[in-house]
């Protein structure tokens, strides 16, 4: 199902309105400040370009909702692997399944809270493997839905020990991977500041250039 | 003085000298010098000294846990258990331990939670109390438990041993770019004077010295960013 923009953007729990403003207000800005080089400095393209960098800006403005759903679809994954690791604790102190996801409510975000209630409720009238797809569903993530279709045959089996060893299994497995996956995002996040004093150098430098070509052309101005 | 701030204090020092050297202009180096203090006593030693605590807490979380369950399975009483688990923890943490000498031993551990606020604390609290309502061998109930922490643990280690690395291979290239606008300084001579007085180039060392600032802020809250749940009191509203 395709959404709007609207839609997209409250769910990410912006305000439409406020963000829409953000946008009018930078094509303004950048407008007026292009029209005000053109009037007091009669600098034309100068002006043509501060206007057109004001709609390129705003454009990357309202294109940013695809990295922010991004974003936090990942962080909903994060977070449901870090709670399956509190989940398996209480399964392990022999909790049946429906127990273990309500005793994770305390720990839960707002969105984990009404996805997992959401769940339960349904289970209530379903006892089929539906509310467990319908869950990793909204994560939208293979490995989601190996994790909820091996809880439920732990439900369907009868929760016994075998089972619950092969959700250990494919769990350790799942998590083993997220810990490299955290310090290998910190590690990248870290990497890209490593460019930072090379811009810095290339930056002085060129302002250097720019500086000694201007005195030069004053000397041969002056001669 | 806190080896913190004693770092910072280099760092905004070095960044007023560089500028007077670029520019010799005492004016705008004591500017510099005014923006990167108020920001590395606003800004960044908040930041780092949030961050140093989180990580000595979970430290000692990982050490108050692993030899309270240990405990808990020779001695098989609370009170034991707390007593030699106590014994080891750094003096802080018993000076805070022994201002709770009224409450029972279950009161403590519950009052604990506070100290440490991080959700593993509260799976082992559930643990605890299982234990105390239907017996059964600890170790075996806190398997996961302690799994959960030592991988924790072993995040916080490796992020930790990341950032320092990052942070001495950062400033390398950073001073390299300090040296090169240092070399120009004494190497164009003369013709550096005339640069000296130009709005652009004052303009963009003044820039660089702010880039340098938000290199830095960026490296911190990079760094210092640790995934454990619960330790985020805003967590809930994420």
């Amino acid at each position: 199902m395709k959404r709007t923009l609207k839609e997209r953007i409250e769910l990410l729990g912006l305000n439409y309105t406020k963000e829409m403003l953000i946008v009018v207000g930078i094509i303004i800005l950048f407008l007026a400040g292009g029209a005000a080089i053109y009037l007091f400095l009669h600098e034309l393209y100068i002006g043509i370009g501060v206007g057109v960098l004001g709609i390129g800006l705003s454009f990357f403005y309202l294109t940013r909702y695809s990295s922010l759903e991004k974003k936090r679809e990942k962080e909903h994954v994060d977070e449901l692997i870090a709670l399956l690791s509190y989940f398996e604790i209480f399964i392990s102190n022999k909790n049946n399944v429906y127990t273990s996801f309500r005793m994770l409510l305390p720990y839960c975000s707002i969105f984990m809270e009404d996805a997992i209630s959401s769940m339960l409720s349904q289970i209530d009238t379903d006892k089929t493997v539906g509310p467990y797809i319908k869950f990793a569903s909204k994560f939208n993530n293979h490995i989601i839905e190996s994790l909820m279709l091996s809880i439920y045959q732990m439900v369907d089996n009868g929760e016994n020990i075998g089972q619950f060893s092969e959700f250990d299994l494919l769990f350790s497995n799942i998590r083993g991977k997220y810990q490299e996956e955290l310090v290998d995002g910190k590690k990248k996040s870290l990497e890209t500041l490593n460019s930072f004093p090379l811009i810095g150098a290339g930056f002085i430098t060129i302002t250097l250039s720019i500086s000694v070509i201007s005195i030069i052309g004053d000397y041969i101005n002056v001669i | 003085m806190k080896s913190r701030i004693v770092i910072l204090l280099i760092i905004s020092l070095l960044a007023a000298l560089i500028t007077y050297i670029s520019l010799s202009n005492i004016f705008i180096a004591a500017g510099v010098l005014v923006i990167y203090l108020i920001t590395s006593l606003l800004i960044f030693e908040p930041m780092m000294k949030k961050h140093n605590e989180k990580v000595t807490r979970f430290h000692e979380c990982y050490h108050f846990l692993n030899n309270f369950i240990i405990s808990l399975s020779i001695k098989k009483s609370i009170k034991g258990a707390l007593e030699s688990t106590v014994g080891s923890m750094p003096n802080q943490f018993i000076e805070m331990f022994e201002s709770l000498e009224n409450m029972s031993d279950d009161g403590k551990l519950d009052y604990l939670s506070t100290y440490f606020y991080f959700h593993v604390y509260q799976l082992f609290l559930q643990i605890v109390k299982l234990w105390e309502e239907e017996g059964g061998d600890i170790l075996q109930m806190s398997k996961y438990l302690i799994s959960e922490i030592r991988n924790n643990e072993e995040y916080i280690t490796k992020s930790d041993s990341l950032w320092k690395s990052k942070n001495v291979e950062i400033a390398i290239l950073w001073a390299f770019c300090a040296f090169i606008v240092v070399v120009l300084r004494f190497s164009l001579k003369d013709f550096y004077a005339s640069i000296q007085t130009q709005t652009i180039f004052i303009a963009s060392i003044i820039v660089l010295m702010l880039f340098i600032l938000f290199s830095i802020f960026l490296l911190l809250q990079r760094g210092m960013h640790l995934k454990i749940k619960g330790s985020e009191t805003n967590e809930k509203n994420a």
